[in-house]
């Protein structure tokens, strides 16, 4: 995991992006927020088909 | 919460609504909510919102809610469709099976406004529009207006309200754009 933080990001948050925004899925709670999200997360979301994650 | 400050605003007001569109809620994937609203909704796979073209005026929009120490209302969506045809039995079927897990629904207001029901940023998919009655008369005589029309309403009871989309989902929605609406050709 801390080899993987020293990588280069592979996922972005593009300019369609809006700050102080919270993404909700799944049916019991689970949200992530987009000003922190993680690599993990992004690739998450990017995998759903988000529009605003983009691919480095 | 603290009470907040309302102030109102100078502009028309419409009431009514112009579309309606319905989606297992399952189907949902994920939910983008910045200040309150939704600025981006992705669906599971190649799922979409399924345009229910209603008679014009025909599409009714009422939240009734009551409490004290809790609260909780019935969210409810009203819709007349006409004629009478085996489309309209397969659409109105559609709704009956997917109403044993709910629904949810996109409908656009009088001003212009797109809002989602049966599903919240705090109840997620826990509690869609999960009740249905549908109403036919066929009248008695040609001018009996306003008859010979399917009314089927969707309902489910939340803690809250319908939530808005943002000014880019709206225009996009109107716009007929929408990704993740099946629009009627």
């Amino acid at each position: 995991m801390a080899a993987d933080e020293k990588k280069a990001p592979s996922y972005k948050l593009n300019k369609k992006a809006k700050k102080n925004s919270v993404v909700h899925y799944g049916r019991l709670g689970g949200k992530i927020d987009l000003d922190n999200a993680t690599q993990e997360q992004l690739k998450f979301l990017f995998d759903k088909g988000h529009p605003w994650i983009s691919k480095v | 919460m603290a009470i907040a400050n309302y102030s109102k605003s100078c502009s028309q007001n419409t009431p009514g609504n112009v579309f309606l569109a319905f989606s297992e809620v399952d189907n949902i994937d994920t939910v983008t909510i910045s200040g309150g609203e939704i600025t981006a909704l992705t669906m599971d796979g190649v799922t979409k919102f399924h345009e229910f073209d209603s008679e014009l005026d025909g599409i009714k929009v009422m939240m009734e809610g009551t409490g004290g120490s809790n609260f909780f209302q019935t969210n409810k969506i009203e819709a007349k469709f006409a004629k009478l045809t085996k489309e309209l039995i397969t659409a109105k079927q559609s709704l009956v099976d997917a109403m044993v897990c709910g629904l949810a629904a996109i409908f656009i207001d009088g001003n212009g406004q797109a809002w989602l029901a049966g599903y919240n940023d705090t109840e997620k998919k826990r509690r869609p529009l999960n009740k249905i009655t549908a109403n036919f008369d066929s009248g008695n005589k040609p001018s009996d207006e306003g008859l010979a029309q399917y009314t089927i309403t969707c309902e489910g009871e939340s803690a809250l309200d319908v939530v808005p989309f943002d000014s880019t989902l709206t225009a996009a929605i109107v716009g007929e754009t929408s990704t993740f609406i099946e629009y009627n050709t």
